[in-house]
């Protein structure tokens, strides 16, 4: 079976100035990945700031156009111009619900009008199609007539899942979906998106700093650095035999509760997270 | 650094928005021995913050200390006295914060930053630049010679760090209080700055409160924690036993939601429900609408926090049924 999402020697280099007057660099964001993601499967792309995660989630939704390489769904090639039926296929969901969703609107207006435009459900099932979709999200009915600002942070970022939701998507790609959230909202949230993967066969694409979480959601993780995949595959050989010394290093350097000494003896890693390269 | 009396102790702490307006830090009371370092663990809005701004009166304006009395010992020979807030600014504690970037003057140079609090204190011009450039180098800022002339929005996310931990130290301080410094940096680079300030508790004989969400954080850095609740402590103790042994349900709750890195990845078990919204507080105790170990009784009494053994305190009716792992 060929993957659902193909990524081959994905390149996205941005033309930066130190200064206005000064002559522009390259800035390799996403320097050469390669990355194939199957139906049904949780990819976890792990990496620090400026390693290239974000940009390539970009890439995946059709934000932002690859310099180079190809983005293949479903055995086709598409890019940032797709079509609608594409376009749904692959949805987002955005680190901070505050800014990703509308303020002034009630839920229930927010959802609708997706729903509506993707022509998915008749005018009568509307309402049975939204509280379906609150069930989903386990929040109850009445948020539908919340705006944002009336919810906690973890019913904000669920409705923020519904609204990926609503359209039926076949990909989610979550970029640090769970990271402002409190634990105990942040638990709610990773399991909810266990559940949908096992209830709707959704594919997830799980961007994230946060090691312990990709490792209880996902199945195969890619770990980046300064633009590049140093390390992809099966989850529980990453996190209990990698071979790349940055993955040793990230692992070591995740605090763990009930080994707060664990990896002490192990040299740290100096200085900072090299950035994209130019 | 024997450590055996308290830097500083805060009793029964009570912060409100006003008068008579909603409480969000309640009767809480916390003390520091020297080179020891204090974890206080919450989620937001449990008032972990709140109780350690108080120290230095950071208090934002809407906000009073309506109750509470703080103990300081400037020295270690010297008997603890009742301070206020301002006199200890500068003198004898020091803070750094989450955000370094928002929190250094953008227009001054890194050595002048450093610098500053010396100066304050009457040192020359000459011998307050060698302390910056000397403090420095202590806390790890490569090429401090260089690096004195450089301005903050230079420097990455862990040199700022580092820079504000440096002006922090410069005042020799006896109690350096830490809100979430880690937060906002990269793991490896976290990985630094928690063994920096490590390093400095040890070797300084610091006494440290260490603020975080995060109790794998606090479980590294911190030798006795804080849980904190809807602005209570409701659990106290030393770190491992706190973890290993947790004696209230909230506690158990943290630690049960969060994943691990080790051992067969396990579904997370999340706590139901949200922390209650200040002013509306549920009768009895607080978590008692969350609580899986929930009896009639605690939705009637809001319970103390009570001494359960040596150096542990749980504000659970229910504590001892919850001792080495009882279910619920």
């Amino acid at each position: 079976m060929s993957a659902l999402i193909e990524l081959d020697d994905i390149e996205v280099h941005f033309k930066v100035r130190a200064r206005r007057s000064a002559a522009p660099v390259t800035l390799r964001a996403v320097d050469g990945v390669s990355l194939a993601v199957e139906r049904s499967q949780c990819l976890g792309v792990v990496g620090e700031s400026g390693c290239g995660k974000s940009t390539l989630a970009g890439v995946l939704i059709g934000l932002t156009e690859p310099t180079a390489g190809r983005v293949r769904y479903d055995g086709r090639d598409v890019d940032t111009r797709r079509s609608k039926d594409v376009r749904r296929s692959i949805q987002m969901v955005f680190q901070d619900p505050v800014a990703s969703l509308n303020p002034r609107r009630r839920v229930r207006s927010v959802l609708a009008e997706l729903i509506d435009y993707h022509g998915l459900v008749p005018e009568a099932g509307m309402t049975s199609a939204l509280n379906s979709l609150m069930e989903m999200v386990n929040l109850p009915p009445r948020v539908l007539e919340a705006r944002p600002r009336e919810l906690s942070g973890g019913q904000r970022q669920r409705v923020a899942i519904a609204r990926a939701l609503a359209v039926q998507p076949e990909v989610l790609v979550a970029d640090e979906a769970v990271s402002a959230l409190d634990v105990s909202a942040q638990a709610t949230v990773v399991n909810l998106l266990a559940d949908l993967r096992a209830e709707l066969g959704l594919t997830i694409v799980f961007i994230s700093h946060d090691l312990g979480i990709v490792r209880t959601l996902c199945d195969r993780v890619a770990v980046m650095y300064a633009g590049r995949v140093v390390e992809e595959g099966a989850a529980e050989t990453i996190f209990t035999a990698a071979r790349h010394p940055y993955t040793r290093a990230l692992l070591r350097a995740a605090p763990d509760l009930y080994r707060p000494d664990a990896g002490r003896d192990a040299p740290a890693l100096g200085g900072d997270p090299a950035g994209p390269s130019t | 650094m024997t450590g055996t009396e308290p830097v500083i102790e805060i009793a029964n702490l009570v912060i409100a928005a006003g008068r008579d307006g909603v409480t969000l830090v309640d009767d809480v009371s916390l003390h520091v021995d020297a080179g020891e370092c204090l974890g206080i663990v919450g989620e937001s809005g449990s008032g972990k913050s709140l109780t350690l701004r108080s120290v230095l009166g950071l208090l934002p304006p809407t906000l009073i200390r309506t109750r509470g009395t703080m103990r300081f010992r400037g020295r270690e020979d010297e008997e603890p006295r009742p301070v206020d807030p301002r006199d200890l600014r500068g003198h004898g504690v020091s803070m750094i914060f989450q955000e370094p970037m928002s929190s250094l003057n953008p227009t001054m140079r890194i050595g002048d930053l450093v610098a500053a609090g010396p100066r304050a204190q009457g040192v020359s011009r000459r011998a307050a630049a060698d302390q910056a450039l000397s403090l420095l180098r202590e806390v790890g800022v490569p090429d401090p010679e260089q690096r004195v002339r450089a301005w903050p929005h230079q420097l990455s996310g862990g040199l700022r760090q580092r820079v504000m931990i440096a002006m922090a130290l410069s005042v020799e301080p006896r109690l350096l209080l830490c809100d979430e410094p880690t937060t906002a940096l990269d793991a490896t680079v976290q990985d630094q700055i928690l063994t920096l300030v490590e390093r400095l508790r040890a070797e300084r004989g610091l006494a440290l409160i260490f603020v975080s969400h995060d109790l794998s954080v606090i479980a590294r850095v911190a030798g006795r924690t804080a849980v904190m609740y809807a602005g209570r402590i409701i659990e106290q103790g030393p770190t491992r036993a706190l973890i290993e042994n947790p004696r209230h349900p909230y506690t158990r709750g943290l630690i049960e939601s969060m994943p691990q890195l080790h051992g067969p990845p396990v579904r997370l078990k999340a706590i139901s429900g949200s922390p209650p919204t200040a002013g509306r507080l549920p009768s009895g105790c607080r978590f008692a609408p969350r609580c899986p170990f929930v009896v009639d009784a605690c939705r009637e009494v809001d319970p103390p926090l009570l001494s359960i053994g040596p150096h542990r305190a749980s504000a659970c009716l229910r504590q001892a049924e919850l001792n080495d792992g009882g279910q619920s």
